[in-house]
């Protein structure tokens, strides 16, 4: 019964989003993407492939932050504030609610990412056509399918943190922003932490303020997955114990922002 | 069956009180009417009974086996959603999901064949709120909660949408209806409860649901909410 109502209600979120003008228009951005990465590689001699990836890597994080803030922020935000929630919750419980809109989110978001997946691999397959063979070295035509999926995850998890925000928040533009804030600072928060944490600036603050630092950053999620596909996407070789809790790390994320979302939903007036 | 027992319900945002020790008992098969001024403390109210929001004192004892269908004052529906679709998802949630069903409650609802495959988009507000109404009854809940159900309707609509309500109600479902328009709220009820500034403050029994009751509920409304401006 529970997960029959957690089908329904995600059915119900992705076909409200497929017929949503904000997804088709970033359905559309995929195969400006792709064309933008052919364009746009073309203006380098020999690095083209590795351009390409470059580019078809960004085009991917931004649709799926685009999505999760957007699309997520909206969907959730309308739920709360006009009333779309008290449709379903007569019939069911909140955890199911919810879950059933994290599942409807996160298959749209899937929907998405696999489209630019399947375009990206197509303008990978032409780039390696034309390119040098030893200025493609260690780039296969799946390069561009493994960053799709860790650019699913990274996008997963800028949705959970959207989830979570949602979950106490009120109103649309008190989510959106807090939203937006969190995930910049997810992203920035890695550069602040290497400045701050190097060995001149160490010996000059408090052992405390470090160890406060530090804690702020593990509030955050480690919003590197960009790099880490890009070198497997380059051919470079990454440590497999490093890719493992790398993946672990993001995975446990995503589920205690879910567990904490679904606590505070429960208790929350809608 | 039951009935649905509020007691001592209080309820305050950000230290404004909301709801100040209300108590209420919804015999089945009633109609009982919820009157009073903008921000008296009806919706709230409506919305502690649903579940939607936790009072912060009190209890809502509501009984075991009572279902209850809730139309909203306002509820944003996909407008790309036709009528039909839109009960065929009430049927599902209440595993009565069957063809004769949702035709059946589109013709209760007093809606042409012709719009059942139409978007709701292209709805006239009197037209989505009985389609609202067809996915409140989906699964034939004992309880009907209904928020501002004739706002904004003409009073051709509103009139149908009473008559369909009073069809309801003729077959055993209670019903807990808020609403502004004191003529309406007179046809409708048994009674009447009056809620001002978070209190029950009087309950008036409807009998001979006339144009009187209804003049004499509107100055008593009139004279609750002038208080406001003393």
């Amino acid at each position: 019964m529970i997960l029959n109502n957690i089908y329904i209600v995600a059915a119900f979120t992705l076909r409200e989003i497929l017929a949503s003008p904000a997804f088709r228009a970033l359905l559309a951005a995929t195969a400006l993407f792709a064309i933008m990465a052919l364009a746009v590689s073309n203006l380098f001699l020999l690095e083209t492939v590795k351009v390409q990836l470059d580019f078809l890597w960004l085009g991917m994080s931004l649709l799926g932050a685009g999505f999760s803030l957007f699309i997520g922020t909206t969907l959730m935000g309308h739920d709360i504030t006009r009333g779309t929630a008290s449709l379903f919750l007569p019939h069911m419980d909140r955890h199911s609610y919810l879950l059933g809109r994290t599942a409807g989110l996160t298959l749209a978001l899937t929907l998405l990412l696999a489209l630019m997946a399947v375009l990206s691999t197509a303008t990978v397959a032409w780039g390696l056509e034309h390119a040098l063979p030893d200025r493609a070295a260690g780039i296969s035509l799946w390069s561009a399918t493994i960053m799709g999926l860790f650019a699913l995850l990274q996008s997963a998890t800028i949705l959970a943190m959207v989830l979570f925000t949602c979950s106490w928040a009120t109103g649309v533009v008190e989510m959106m922003l807090f939203s937006s804030a969190f995930t910049l600072m997810a992203y920035l928060l890695p550069s602040v932490m290497s400045a701050i944490t190097s060995s001149e600036v160490i010996a000059q603050v408090p052992a405390w303020s470090v160890a406060f630092i530090h804690t702020i950053d593990y509030l955050f999620p480690d919003m590197s997955g960009g790099q880490v596909a890009l070198c497997i996407a380059h051919g470079l070789t990454l440590p497999t114990a490093e890719l493992g809790w790398y993946l672990a790390g993001q995975c446990g994320y995503i589920i205690t922002l879910v567990a904490a979302a679904l606590l505070l939903f429960d208790r929350r007036d809608l | 069956m039951p009935a649905i027992v509020c007691q001592h319900i209080h309820k305050s945002y950000h230290h404004t009180c909301s709801l100040h020790d209300v108590s209420l008992t919804l015999e089945q098969g009633s109609v009982t009417g919820l009157l009073g001024p903008n921000g008296a403390g009806k919706s709230t109210l409506i919305k502690c009974l649903l579940g939607f929001v936790k009072p912060d004192r009190g209890t809502i004892i509501t009984p075991a086996g009572t279902t209850i269908g809730y139309l909203p004052e306002l509820a944003r529906i996909p407008p790309s959603l036709s009528a039909w679709k839109m009960v065929q998802l009430a049927c599902q949630l209440t595993h009565t999901d069957s063809t004769d069903q949702i035709s059946s409650l589109l013709n209760t609802v007093l809606l042409a064949p012709r719009h059942w495959h139409k978007p709701l988009g292209t709805f006239s507000k009197g037209m989505r709120q009985r389609v609202a109404l067809a996915y409140a009854i989906a699964g034939q809940p004992n309880w009907l909660i209904l928020d501002e159900p004739m706002s904004g309707l003409d009073a051709m609509g509103r009139r149908q949408f009473l008559d369909i309500l009073l069809d309801l109600n003729a077959r055993g479902t209670g019903m807990l209806v808020c609403s502004h328009i004191v003529p309406d709220l007179v046809r409708l009820c048994n009674r009447v409860l009056l809620i001002h500034q978070g209190s029950m403050i009087d309950t008036i029994h409807i009998s001979a649901h006339s144009m009187e009751e209804a003049a004499m509920l509107e100055n008593r409304l009139i004279q609750t909410a002038g208080h406001d401006f003393e």
